[in-house]
């Protein structure tokens, strides 16, 4: 066996000046900088929504109808410019969205994480284990790939009716097995290598060798794959939530308020669908951006 | 062998404009090729001898350009034309025989489809038509039964026999030259044998001319009528092989020699030339073997001509290995 | 051939047995249908002899039993809405769906794949980079969202076509078609395109590395140097090997815009089977549901036997047997 075999995968200094190239080569696209960087705009607005936010939408004592409806920049019986206008019930439509954003990315983010750990648990067992165990679980993996995702959604929330924690179900039940997939690819590839069979030749714990030598080799395509994912399980959810089996009206994401606004557009306040609809392509956008770039930046066929 | 060439190249420089500089890949190389002769190009990776071949070919692909010096080809000069016509002269009046078979070929294309596109490119002909000449081509380079490998696809085909096949789409339009890159390296020792012997028959049967791209000078030493050694882009000596292989004049083809492994005695050390290639993007100025030359002098310094050292032999020297000595 | 039809077939049975499993599990033990049948006011006895007719007393198993000797005999129940069988109901809508389906479907091929093959061809060029860009957009613009702005411009703010329903239909072989009237010809254009934005993005994208990744290949550069004219190259030489691939991503992709066709139709008030099952989710309606979902997955299922088929006839490298080496 060869003097390299026992070499661990990378230390943390190496990983610390991995990760500086990685953010450089990443920052070489202005495209994927520029989506990073209004990504991390979005989140901090998200975040901080109620300190940014002109005014609490779900306040009722706050709320007159008598400013329903009105058109961007209007000023309301308050005196407070509307910059985008108020929806139906008279709620400054910038705090809606904002509001909105707040819940939709944490949506998104959340029915990722959990997918992600399901899947990777799930994708490392099967590469791990094998057998049995590993066609079980990719038979469930290719049942669930065979469906499209909307429909896998539309059954359980059929099932399940309507509600937050459901709609979240739904999201992680159509993500899991994208993650489960990729994790199990590369552990298998990695599987195979010396240094396992060497860590495994020490008597390393199965725990160990899964967390510190199969998991950090899965990390970089599971990086593409959960851009592409929480882009997806965002806009899934804002579909779901406009047919009006997802999100229930009390926790209004950015597809209810395009939805709620679908009623006033034939009738010309066209704005109270399509602000929520801009500042959800704009997350879209910069998601995306991003795992264009990553995905370049992880494929080696190619790199120049 | 008629003494009018088919093909002459005069000069030839191409260069590769890349972010960390200009790479002269192919600087002025001369040569002239007659009807029924081969003429091999060796040279280690980089050398820059599959670029002289495509430099001919005016298949170059950016950022790689020719920017100087002539190709004739039967009095047409093909550097001086735009690619419509250059496109008419691909395939038909000069054609290219690839490495590797296993990828030159359209996995998803019948045999019988690639000869009809490679024939139907330069004339008017039916795929019945096609499939006529297709056989008799397969034929010719010694695939048994080839009517029935024309429905087969590539992958049905055995490594030798996709190179032979390859071979004859490439000869099909009977051209008068044809540039074959390395066309044995992926194949089995034994079959590079037959191979070989095909090409050598079929150069001598149709007195076709060509140039025989390759890194492995035993192959050239069986197979080739005369040899230009490549390093750093040029070509440091041109000669009949015979005479080169007896008596190196370039010190860089003398190491060549001496770093094969036949002749050497058992369990003795095989000669290396010390040093590495060259980069390309930064030659030494002058002979830009001189770095690694056990020779080299002030006069080095100075790019030496590409000067007549015997009856019909060049080398790029200022100090030629002593003639009819063989004390190298 | 023969046998590698069956064993997909088989398997094809396999899952429809295991969703149906799954669907009605789900569907009907999960919740309780007794109390969308019923009055909530009815008392204990209605609601036992109702429990009883329904079979809804008996053992899980022995329901399902009787479900799938049902199903197999085309009862997939009676809808509590419209009150006539539920599989004569989405066969009914079905047609109306699947026109959308494939026209948006051909409309993805038709866009897709020519731009795709500029933007692979000539990548440097400001219109390929455009074209990449693009499908960025389309990528990211969320179906239902575009839906909505393709009726706020076309529909009401430049009023050149209609935005609601099928428009004039004719009736062939008793199935109402929109594509053979000029007005059922515009009422399609609107709910199509928005069914095919994502997927027109999505063949851009493919077809653009599939060339890329075919063009660096030595078959390529072989039939340059032999002079083959670029045109041929690229519909003979390129075209064909990115096919193969795309017939698969084709097939697949058509499943899921019948599945999605649920979003544009609840948009377009298109008489759909997609817009019949959210107004069922909505109503509680479940043998509607079941029936939708069955149907669904039959589709799917067919859908993959076939893209298998088509992929063995199209790539000769996965032709089964035949190879005489």
């Amino acid at each position: 066996m060869s003097d390299t075999a026992f070499i661990a995968p990378p230390r943390r200094a190496v990983r610390l000046r991995a990760l500086a190239a990685f953010g450089a080569a990443f920052a070489e696209s202005p495209a994927a900088l520029a989506g990073a960087l209004v990504f991390v705009a979005l989140v901090l607005a998200a975040v901080f929504a109620p300190l940014i936010a002109p005014q609490n939408p779900y306040d009722l004592a706050k709320l007159s109808i008598l400013d329903a409806r009105l058109p961007p920049g209007s000023v309301a019986m308050s005196g407070y410019t509307h910059i985008l206008g108020t929806d139906g019930l008279g709620r400054d439509l910038f705090s809606a969205i904002l509001y909105g954003l707040r819940i939709s990315l944490m949506v998104g983010a959340l029915s990722a994480f959990v997918a992600l750990i399901i899947g990777t648990v799930l994708g490392l067992t099967a590469a791990y284990v094998g057998g049995r165990i590993d066609s079980a679980i990719m038979r469930l993996v290719d049942l669930q790939m065979s469906f499209p995702a909307i429909l896998i959604a539309l059954i359980l929330l059929a099932i399940l009716g309507r509600g937050a924690d459901k709609t979240m179900i739904a999201l992680i039940a159509v993500q899991w097995a994208y993650y489960a997939r990729t994790v199990r690819a590369s552990a298998l590839v990695e599987r195979e290598r010396e240094y396992i069979e060497a860590a495994q030749g020490l008597r390393l714990g199965h725990v160990r060798i899964l967390m510190r030598h199969l998991l950090p080799n899965c990390i970089a395509p599971l990086l593409v794959v959960v851009t592409v994912q929480m882009a997806h399980a965002i806009t899934l959810e804002a579909t779901l939530s406009f047919l009006g089996v997802g999100l229930p009206e009390t926790q209004p994401s950015l597809g209810l308020l395009i939805a709620n606004g679908y009623q006033y557009m034939l009738g010309g306040s066209y704005w109270i669908s399509i602000y929520p609809g801009v500042a959800l392509l704009i997350v879209m956008v910069a998601i995306n951006l991003m795992g264009d770039r990553l995905r370049d930046l992880f494929n080696p066929a190619l790199k120049r | 062998m008629s003494a009018v060439p088919v093909l002459d190249v005069s000069s030839l420089t191409t260069v590769f404009e890349l972010k960390a500089g200009a790479a002269r890949s192919v600087n002025d190389v001369s040569f002239s090729l007659r009807r029924g002769e081969i003429l091999g190009i060796v040279g280690e990776s980089g050398s820059g001898k599959s670029v002289t071949g495509l430099s001919i070919m005016g298949l170059v692909a950016p950022p790689g350009r020719v920017v100087s010096g002539e190709v004739r080809m039967n009095g047409t000069v093909l550097t001086g034309l735009d690619e419509a016509q250059l496109r008419k002269k691909r395939g038909r009046d000069i054609a290219m025989i690839f490495q590797d078979p296993m990828t030159t070929l359209n996995p998803v294309l019948t045999i019988a489809r690639q000869f009809y596109e490679v024939l139907r490119a330069h004339r008017p002909v039916t795929m019945r038509e096609a499939r006529e000449i297709a056989a008799a081509a397969m034929a010719e380079v010694g695939i048994s039964a080839p009517r029935e490998r024309l429905d087969a696809y590539p992958h049905q085909l055995s490594g030798g026999m996709r190179q032979r096949v390859c071979i004859a789409i490439s000869l099909v339009n009977e051209p008068s030259v044809i540039i074959a890159d390395e066309p044995t390296t992926a194949l089995d020792v034994t079959i590079q044998a037959q191979i070989l012997a095909m090409i050598q028959r079929i150069v001598r049967e149709r007195q076709v001319a060509m140039i025989f791209i390759t890194h492995d000078l035993s192959v050239v030493a069986g197979l080739c009528d005369r040899v230009g050694v490549m390093y750093g882009g040029r070509i440091v000596e041109l000669g009949p092989v015979d005479e080169i292989l007896a008596d190196p004049a370039h010190p860089y083809t003398v190491g060549l020699l001496a770093s094969i492994p036949g002749d050497a005695p058992a369990r003795s050390r095989l000669f290396q030339i010390p040093g590495t290639q060259p980069s390309p993007l930064d030659l030494p100025s002058g002979c830009s073997f001189r770095t690694r030359c056990t020779k080299a002098a002030a006069l080095c310094e100075t790019a030496p001509p590409f000067a007549p050292v015997a009856d019909g032999r060049q080398a790029r020297c200022h100090f030629p290995q002593n003639r009819g000595g063989h004390d190298a | 051939m023969i046998a590698f039809l069956i064993q997909r077939l088989l398997q094809g049975a396999a899952v429809v047995a295991a969703m149906s499993l799954i669907v009605f599990i789900g569907v009907y033990a999960i919740g309780d249908p007794v109390e969308i049948l019923i009055n909530p006011d009815a008392d204990q006895a209605t609601r036992e002899a109702v429990t009883q007719m329904l079979g809804l007393d008996q053992p899980l198993w022995v329901q399902y039993w009787r479900f799938v000797q049902a199903a197999l005999q085309g009862d997939l129940g009676t809808s509590f809405v419209f009150n006539i069988p539920a599989g004569e109901l989405i066969l009914e809508r079905m047609p109306a769906t699947l026109e959308l389906a494939v026209t948006a479907t051909l409309m993805a091929i038709l866009i897709g794949i020519p731009l795709g093959l500029i933007a692979g061809l000539d990548q440097e060029r400001w219109y390929a980079k455009s074209i990449l860009a693009g499908s960025i957009l389309g990528f990211s613009l969320p179906t239902f969202w575009v839906g909505l702005i393709l009726i706020l411009t076309f529909g009401v703010w430049l009023n050149w076509l209609p935005v609601f329903g099928r428009g004039e239909t004719v009736s062939v072989f008793g199935i109402e078609w929109s594509f053979l009237t000029l007005d059922g010809l515009a009422h399609l254009v609107l709910p199509a395109t928005n069914l095919a934005l994502f997927k027109i993005a999505l063949f851009i994208r493919l077809t653009r590395a599939g060339v890329r990744e075919v063009l660096p290949q030595d078959f390529i550069r072989y039939a340059n140097a032999m002079g083959i004219h670029p045109a041929r190259v690229v519909s003979r030489h390129v075209l064909k090997n990115i096919m193969i691939p795309l017939v698969t991503v084709i097939g697949i992709e058509f499943g899921s815009v019948v599945a999605f066709a649920v979003v544009t139709e609840s948009i377009f008030n298109w008489p759909g089977m997609g817009k019949l099952i959210i107004e069922s989710i909505n109503r509680l309606d479940r043998p509607v549901i079941v029936a939708y979902l069955m149907v669904i997955v039959v589709m799917f299922v067919i859908i993959n036997v076939v893209v298998d088929l088509l992929y063995a006839v199209l790539d000769p490298r996965v032709r089964l047997g035949g190879s005489n080496r």
